[in-house]
């Protein structure tokens, strides 16, 4: 099972820090969430970007992961 | 009611009809279309808008279009001959003395005057002769090296004439 | 990708293609366009820092001859109360909108509240007197102290404070919470031998690009309206005119003008919109101009900021645990970097425990922009300032300190991912061997270094490259060239093409005539852009191959193509690429190579300046005396642009460390909006400042690449304040190190 490393506010809103789950694309990850953390609002975390084994994906409907992959929602960085 | 100027610009000849409180810059830019002088402040603070006139530096938003009349001004458009272009523009491409590029013109004019005053600068001399013309992009170090070399260059130049 | 890879463009210091036309006068800025018919926009600005908008009466300026049309808020079709309360997107639309026309309240100095359009620009500034509005003046709040106080007066009534861990109930100036956690905060402190806890902050400062805004913008019924303008992003200013005006994107072309700097601040609209109200009104296109002063007063600068930081260590100079508490002023509107500077401020750190908790804050000043690095030079000052004074505290060497805490490939950020491969810890031994570290110092002159981190991203870039018939050829890009990247663009093309770089010409190309580019920021176009030519060039490169193919009936793999020229592996026969160009029409017609990409893989970029001033102990004015910026760009492309960038960034920094803030009156009023009393750095001002480019390549990029725009910026801040109180034995906490604040150390010492 692929790991989700939940920080900041994510942390808060879903009360843990990590949470294992069984997706293995971005799709079936946002599915997935809105059963194990109905808390999280899905457009609050498709507004974050997604992070794959430290790589941020710019274009996570392509991407998939593996078993154990590490995943993450990130602020997206803009900037001057 | 508008006043009639005659002046040379750039060594020709030109007339421009001017409401009496327009600056000099504004008539360049907006009446004569020579929009190779850069406004980036209207305050005489940034020296985007440096020409000559009659042989001194001047800031053009703090001149009046009317003193003009009768007058000898030189702006950035008038720096290149029409095959080549001057060493100083040459040397800031060079040593990639611009960024944006919109305080080049007037850094050109003003290096221009310097070296017409003061053929063999310090680069102290340079900084602080400079120090009216702001750059944000550069931090002035590739602006200053330029300077040297075209200085350099020029004096070289003479030298074999 | 090899280290060693030998590169025939890439590394040299060519003449930038644009570099004629910006040395002549010929290049157009914003402010150098003038259309047919055009007339002159003007805007009213509010004479309050904080004010209820009782009326707003524009009848006498709509009934005088001179003017031409007029704009107030009300001319937003698609900005409701429906579409403001629906959601967060739609709510900033609506700030959006306020802040280029305000509504029905004022909240800072300077405020755009109509506008007119008149035949010249004396006359729409002098109309702008016959428009009538009656303000109610409220007490301005014009700090985070005053704006976080209990009593304090509220700018938005109804905004709730979002992020905090049970829902805000009341109405407050603080917009947003963030909270970052890595490991036992408090596990952490109780490890340390030795504790540094200081509280720091910075002032409001300006980009200070030289070109003020401009735009000119027409109207038109039958096909799409016009903006020129001087950007970052064209198409980002299509897409918020387009979303404030309600059309649809193709009812708009913008044309990105050459720019005349930017830094951040030229990434969102304020004279845009009100153009193209004035010129639909008036059927007349419309050029409009901030002043100086209203660039100032009105644009977006950088955030204020105040910042706690607290450092646990052992006495070997392991840290054990650092803790930030971070408040941003987002000026009138919430949306400060308050989020990167939460994330940024202790990334050149691998340590165990980390807690950083953020504020957005909003106060009676402009709506803050983006400024290179956008939170990281105010977070980071304050963190490098403690790891400083805790290197003299343990008396260990800075750098020896920052190495043995380096972060590095592994290390695990605050914010979630593990960092890739990254140059920190070349910086540090790069410094630490430079001839600037190892000099002696003088009387009164003090030394200070300093590390900072940048994300960089990536993002969509498209690029179209065209080649003519006798092998020259354009490259279509639609990345602004804010400093040089025009240049970049060519050399990494020819790289692949095998040709000279002067035989193509890189064009800014506008909304319509190439496909969708990102904004010109995030230190990502000569990644990202970059990464899309070099695609589109390989394309061009197979085309070129299966052309000679066709010459030679050979299969394309039988073709090798190196250095510009396509050899048949079954022969002799060679073909150059202006030969096979030129033979384009009979094998196929126009070779042309595109590429649209959403590019991965951005490398970080870190940064390490050292910095001497020399303080004079009866005046307090301090000197920059020697600079030395080092810094990771992956690979150089244009090695004199990547100095440039090192050197731009480091003297801004030094600017807001020494000189740069906004002053106010009790009123709210900026008392020195011009460049002779906020003043940037001069040529005098500073010395040669010395580079040093690191290359750690990232791996994500063809050639190496990371963005190396923005790092710059963020060491300088606490090098330069580490500098100061070391010449005058002092700890520096608050910036500008300006003479009046640093003479007030000196006396309070003695």
């Amino acid at each position: 099972m692929a790991t989700l490393r939940l920080s900041g506010n994510l942390e808060t809103l879903a009360g843990r820090n990590c949470i294992e789950v069984t997706a293995l694309s971005y799709r079936d990850l946002l599915q997935e969430l809105t059963v194990l953390l109905p808390c999280l609002p899905s457009e609050a975390l498709t507004e974050l970007a997604f992070v794959i084994d430290g790589e941020i994906v710019d274009q996570p409907f392509l991407a998939t992961f593996e078993p154990h992959s590490e995943l993450h929602f990130i602020q997206k960085i803009a900037a001057g | 009611m508008k006043a009639h100027v005659s002046t040379t610009i750039n060594q020709e000849p030109v007339e421009f009809l001017c409401d009496p409180a327009e600056t000099l810059l504004k008539v360049l830019r907006d009446n004569l279309g020579m929009t190779g002088t850069k406004e980036g402040c209207g305050s005489g603070d940034c020296g985007a808008c440096s020409v000559m006139l009659d042989g001194e530096l001047v800031c053009a938003c703090l001149v009046l279009g009317v003193e003009a009349e009768g007058a000898r001004i030189e702006t950035v458009e008038g720096v290149a001959s029409a095959d080549h272009l001057h060493v100083i523009q040459e040397k800031f491409l060079e040593h990639a003395a611009l960024q944006c590029g919109i305080c080049t013109p007037g850094l050109i004019v003003a290096t221009k005057a310097l070296l017409a005053e003061n053929p063999n600068p310090t680069e102290a001399d340079a900084r602080y002769y400079l120090a009216g013309n702001l750059c944000r992009c550069t931090g002035y170090d590739k602006i200053i090296k330029a300077v040297m070399d075209a200085a350099e260059t020029m004096r070289q130049g003479e030298a074999h004439e | 990708m090899s280290e060693a890879r030998a590169f025939k463009h890439i590394g040299q210091r060519t003449i930038r293609p644009d570099g004629f036309d910006k040395v002549t006068g010929k290049a157009n800025y914003g402010a150098d366009m003038s259309m047919p018919g055009m007339i002159w926009g003007a805007i009213l600005r509010s004479p309050h820092a904080h004010a209820n908008i009782l009326s707003l009466d524009t009848t006498r300026a709509e009934a005088s001859p001179d003017v031409l049309a007029v704009a107030t808020f009300q001319d937003f079709p698609s900005v409701n109360d429906a579409a403001a309360a629906a959601g967060t997107l739609k709510s900033s639309l609506m700030e959006t909108a306020e802040n280029i026309l305000a509504k029905n309240k004022v909240l800072y100095h300077g405020q755009a509240v109509a506008a007119v359009a008149a035949r010249t620009e004396a006359a729409a500034t002098a109309a702008l007197a016959l428009i009538d509005v009656e303000y109610e003046p409220l007490t301005p709040v014009l700090t985070i102290d005053a704006a976080i106080a209990d009593d304090a007066p509220l700018l938005h009534p109804t905004m709730m404070t979002q992020g905090l861990l049970e829902p805000a109930t009341e109405p407050s100036n603080i917009a947003a919470r963030m909270e970052l956690k890595k490991g036992d905060i408090e596990a952490g402190f109780a490890e340390a031998e030795v504790i540094v806890e200081r509280s720091y902050n910075t002032p409001t400062v300006h980009q200070g690009y030289i070109e003020p805004h401009a735009t000119v913008v027409r109207f038109d019924d039958n096909g799409p309206s016009t903006i020129w303008c001087p950007t970052q992003g064209h198409f980002d200013v299509r897409a918020r005119v387009a979303q404030l005006l309600n059309l649809e994107l193709g009812q708009l072309k913008v044309v990105a003008s050459e720019i005349g700097g930017g830094f951040g601040g030229k990434t969102t609209v304020y004279l845009e919109p009100v153009a193209l109200i004035l010129s639909k009104k008036s059927g007349r296109p419309v050029k409009m101009t901030m002043t100086r002063e209203d660039v100032f007063r009105a644009s977006g600068p950088a955030s204020a900021s105040q910042s706690t930081i607290k450092i646990g260590a052992k006495m070997d100079g392991t840290i054990t645990a650092m803790q930030a508490t971070l408040h941003y002023e987002a000026g009138a509107f919430s949306g400060s970097p308050m989020g990167p500077g939460c994330m940024t401020v202790f990334t050149p750190y691998d340590v165990e425990n980390l807690y950083v908790e953020g504020f957005d804050v909003v106060v009676n000043k402009p709506k803050v922009a983006a400024y290179r690095a956008p939170g990281a030079p105010q977070s980071e000052f304050a963190a490098e300032m403690a790891v400083n004074e805790l290197a003299a505290k343990i008396g260990m060497d800075p750098i020896d300190l920052r190495l043995k805490n380096a972060a590095k490939e592994g290390t695990q950020t605050i914010y979630g991912p593990k960092l890739k491969v990254v140059g920190l810890e070349a910086c540090l031994e790069a410094a630490k061997n430079s001839d600037h570290y190892r000099s002696s110092l003088g009387e009164h002159v003090g030394r200070g270094l300093a590390a900072g981190f940048w994300f960089n991203i990536g993002g969509q870039s498209s690029v179209i490259i065209n080649l003519n018939p006798d092998g020259t050829g354009t490259i279509l890009e639609g990345s602004p060239d804010i400093g040089g990247s025009r240049a970049s663009m060519q050399m990494m093309a020819a790289e692949v093409l095998g040709i000279a770089p002067g035989k193509l010409n890189p064009i800014v190309a506008d909304t319509e005539h190439v496909a969708y580019n990102q904004t010109t920021g995030g230190s990502r176009t000569t990644f990202a852009t970059g990464m899309a030519v070099i695609e589109a060039a390989e394309s061009v490169v197979d085309q070129l191959k299966s052309r000679a193919a066709a010459m030679w009936n050979v299969t394309a793999e039988q073709v090798e193509y190196s250095d510009g020229v396509a050899a048949n592996l079954a022969g002799e026969d060679r073909l150059s690429l202006a030969e096979i160009c030129a033979n384009a029409e009979k094998t196929g017609g126009q070779i042309s190579g595109t590429a649209n990409i959403n590019a991965r893989g951005a490398g970080p970029s870190f940064a390490v300046h050292i910095c001497d001033v020399k303080v004079d102990p009866d005046t307090g004015k301090t000197d920059v005396v020697r600079y030395t910026a080092i810094q990771d760009a992956g690979k150089a492309i244009h090695p004199s642009y990547v100095e440039g960038q090192f050197q731009g960034g480091a003297v801004q920094g030094i600017g807001w460390a020494l000189n740069e803030e906004y002053v106010y009156s009790a009123e709210g009023v900026m008392e020195n909006a011009g460049f002779l009393d906020y003043r940037i750095p001069l040529a005098s001002d500073l010395p040669p400042i010395e580079t040093i480019i690191v290359e750690v390549p990232n791996s994500f990029h063809p050639f190496g690449v990371r963005g190396v725009g923005e790092t710059g910026i963020v060491p300088p801040l606490a090098a330069v304040g580490t500098a100061v109180a070391e010449a005058i034995g002092m700890p520096v906490t608050s910036l500008p190190c300006s003479p009046p604040k640093v003479l007030e150390l000196l006396l309070s010492k003695s």
